[in-house]
């Protein structure tokens, strides 16, 4: 059986991998894309389990993306994880997404919060 | 702005006006009351001189005329007699006209012999008389016949004064018209020199009040202006004042925010070594691994506490409450200070007690970041032994967490001032326990901010416990644990 699909959304390569190999340890399949207009793109072909958004983006703005995200019903079973290092956006943000991490993020910690996500 | 200038320059004015004006009135009310008094007193006396001297022998032509017809009066020879002896006794007088009625108000003589023969007994001024009273009035005239000539413009004082018998009785009345017309001009020249000279005293006060009004209303525009002046200069300061701290929170911001990715970098990158998905490592490797995600975390904490304390200060901080599972809480801070623990060779334990509700409502992530500022702070004051996390039922209507290790303490003296920005339980110069001081201060804020209490145990020495009390909130009643 496939594993469910994570997007991951973040500009900065480092993070990126750090967080592509965290979501491969709690068993999803990630795909990293590092712009805003590009995540709209590959959003209007998949219908990822998981999507790991970073609020500062290039192009089109973590924000935006995350309203587009909330407006479409396509996307009602999946799980919005935002990830930023503004704490006072993510102060602000907290009641859109199912969570909200304040970067830096550890490894352990978005490995295991990502496989307590995980759909059974 | 009140103007005191013109609001003084026209009410005073008013009022000097007024004060004149009634000081006028006043002085020419009380000396035409004497003037009435003094005229009434000379007629009087003028009419005790006439019957003295004239009525004993007019009387009987009086009785006689009883019955006479006017024109038989007016030609009688006792008339032209009368006349005579009146004008001889009025000579350089200011009476003008005497007339005499007898008891049934027929007028038997008057100095203007028209009025001879006239009835009178219906004029008020004669019935008074005839009652025995003296009554007067003060006229002018713009013509009066006077001993048969006509003056004019004059101001006539005019008595009805009873004649009495030297038994006593009333016989006649007589009326007697004076002329007081210089008297009267007289009053009004001194009633004029009077307004004259009250206008001049207010005069010369209105102008020392002017001049002084004038100066205090200078002096009060001065001050308004220097108030205004004050007043922009302060708004200013205040403006420059909340920009510079809005400013500095904004920097504060930016900065943790710049300096979280690269951190974030170097944390996941150690983690993923230590993990091994780059390899197994040898021991030391692990180890060093352990060293560079143990001072990560505490740069990372230390970013944390200079944000939120900069969000503290600026007021911007509010709670944001959901339900959450409890245990996922005390798991996530547990998995964040294990890494720190381990790095120092410290058991890290937790449990949720029984009887503590499986979903409670309340701000997650300040709960976090208060739980983590108090089990940093036990990792970093406990040289060896453990730290545990405890979440247990305080009471009824309130759930705690309490962090309890086996380090070094704090003296009692300590234990008040460590909820302070900036304050240690240690002495700054022991570099083993340098923080930035902000921990507890933070938890402290957040802790009042959701209604809760922080309490202290501890004794130097034998390690401490931070209790965090909260009031109780549960999405839907009490969803007890293993229920």
């Amino acid at each position: 059986m496939n594993k469910p699909l994570a997007l991951i959304v973040e500009d900065d390569g480092r993070l990126a991998t750090i967080f592509a190999e965290a979501l491969r340890k709690a068993d999803y399949d990630p795909e990293i894309v590092s712009d805003g207009r590009v995540a709209q793109a590959r959003l209007r072909e998949v219908i990822p389990t998981l999507i790991l958004l970073d609020l500062h983006l290039p192009h089109i703005s973590g924000n935006e993306l995350l309203r587009e995200i909330r407006a479409d019903a396509r996307f009602k079973e999946s799980i919005i994880v935002l990830a930023t290092a503004d704490a006072i956006m993510a102060e602000e943000l907290r009641a859109e997404a199912d969570l909200v991490l304040l970067k830096p993020i550890s490894f352990n910690q978005l490995r295991d919060l990502a496989a307590r996500l995980h759909p059974p | 702005m009140f103007r005191l200038q013109r609001y003084f320059t026209i009410t005073s004015f008013i009022a000097f006006i007024l004060m004149a004006a009634l000081l006028g009135y006043f002085y020419r009310t009380l000396a035409f009351a004497d003037l009435i008094d003094a005229s009434e007193s000379k007629n009087v006396a003028l009419t005790q001189a006439f019957s003295n001297s004239l009525w004993p022998e007019f009387a009987p032509f009086v009785a006689e005329a009883e019955g006479m017809t006017p024109p038989e009066l007016q030609a009688h020879p006792r008339t032209q007699e009368l006349y005579e002896s009146v004008q001889v006794q009025m000579a350089g007088l200011s009476v003008v006209k005497v007339k005499v009625y007898n008891l049934d108000g027929l007028t038997v003589f008057s100095t203007e012999r028209d009025q001879i023969g006239e009835d009178k007994s219906n004029n008020p001024g004669y019935n008074a008389a005839r009652a025995g009273m003296v009554v007067s009035e003060l006229t002018f005239r713009d013509t009066f016949s006077a001993f048969e000539q006509t003056i004019e413009d004059r101001n006539v004082f005019e008595s009805y004064i009873p004649i009495y018998s030297p038994a006593g009785d009333i016989e006649g009345v007589f009326e007697i018209y004076d002329d007081v017309t210089p008297l009267v001009q007289r009053l009004e020249q001194t009633q004029r020199k009077i307004i004259g000279g009250v206008v001049a005293i207010l005069s010369v006060l209105y102008l020392v009040l002017y001049v002084i009004v004038r100066r205090a209303d200078g002096i009060i525009r001065e001050q308004y202006s220097a108030l205004q002046q004050n007043e922009a200069a302060l708004r200013l300061a205040r403006d420059e004042a909340l920009a510079a701290s809005q400013f500095k929170t904004r920097l504060l911001a930016n900065v943790s925010h710049d300096m979280r990715t690269p951190l974030n970098a170097i944390l996941g990158y150690a983690e993923m070594l230590q993990g091994g998905i780059y390899g197994d490592l040898t021991e030391q490797q692990g180890e060093a691994a352990e060293e560079i995600i143990g001072s990560s975390g505490q740069l990372l904490h230390f970013v944390n506490n200079l944000l939120d304390q900069a969000q503290l200060n600026a007021g911007k901080l509010k709670l944001n409450e959901h339900p959450f599972p409890v245990q996922w809480l005390l798991d996530d801070v547990h998995s964040l200070l294990n890494l720190q623990a381990k790095a120092k060779g410290l058991t890290l334990t937790s449990d949720v007690a029984p009887g503590v509700p499986e979903t409670i409502t309340g701000d997650r992530y300040w709960l976090r970041q208060i739980m983590v500022n108090l089990g940093n702070n036990a990792l970093k004051f406990t040289p060896a032994g453990d730290v545990h996390l405890h979440v247990f039922m305080y009471d009824d209507g309130h759930w705690a967490f309490q962090v309890v290790d086996t380090g070094i303490g704090i003296p009692q003296d300590v234990q008040m001032k460590i909820f302070e920005a900036f304050e240690r339980g240690t002495t700054p110069h022991n570099g083993e326990y340098l923080g930035s001081g902000l921990g507890l201060s933070i938890v402290k804020e957040l802790v009042s901010l959701m209604a809760g209490e922080v309490q202290v145990n501890s004794e130097a020495g034998h390690g401490s416990t931070f209790t965090v009390v909260l009031p109780l909130v549960t999405p839907s009643g009490m969803a007890l644990r293993g229920e």
